[in-house]
């Protein structure tokens, strides 16, 4: 098992992940392949019933510094492509990083929460360092 | 060879029209998980670089055109 196997294996069941690309990282066009789509249902995000042209966005925060970032999930305009970005992501990760979603359950105000962590696993299996 | 790249927004119109085009002419729907996905993009991606290196091409037959006169 190599060292990203290892990584996401340390990760919640219905985490999310994608290999970037040179159109995804430096156009911002990212598809949402299944594991991300099972991954924003988690937080009530279906893109079955999203209208083309929808948006929805979630705040989560880089595993590395804390930094906080927003994930939009959404359906293009003209095709309806389901679509996401994450804001911040080339700063934080290069052509061909995996990048996973993952969540962890926090108690805030007494109630129960989820927060999303966004981690660059090819980074943090090289231990290297990104901005 | 130098290319004048096209902007963002360029791009995802292209792409969507690129998609489109394919679908069009008996393609199955294409997304991430269309079974050629890879293969879709490998050719949209050249296509780019041939319309942005012709971009290139055209500018600089254009200013030296103006230079000579």
């Amino acid at each position: 098992m190599n060292k990203e196997d290892k990584i996401l294996k340390t990760l919640s069941p219905d985490f999310g992940q994608l290999r970037l690309t040179n159109t995804m990282l430096n156009k911002s066009i990212i598809d949402a392949n299944t594991s991300i789509r099972r991954f924003a249902k988690l937080f009530g995000i279906d893109f079955n019933f999203m209208e083309k042209g929808q948006k929805h966005k979630l705040l989560a925060y880089y595993d590395d510094d804390n930094s906080i970032c927003t994930i939009s999930f959404y359906k293009t305009v003209n095709r309806g492509d389901r679509r996401l970005s994450i804001s911040g992501i080339k700063k934080k990760a290069q052509i061909n990083d995996l990048i996973a979603f993952n969540y962890k359950k926090i108690i805030l105000d007494n109630d129960l929460d989820q927060t999303i962590i966004v981690i660059n696993v090819t980074a943090k299996a090289q231990n290297r360092k990104v901005a | 060879m130098s290319r004048i790249e096209l902007d963002d927004g360029a791009f995802a119109k292209f792409q969507d029209d690129f998609y489109d085009l394919l679908e069009k002419y008996g393609v199955s729907h294409i997304d991430c998980e269309h079974v050629n996905f890879n293969e879709i993009c490998e050719i949209r991606n050249k296509v780019v670089e041939f319309i942005e290196e012709e971009k290139y091409l055209i500018k600089n037959k254009q200013y030296r055109r103006s230079n000579n006169e």
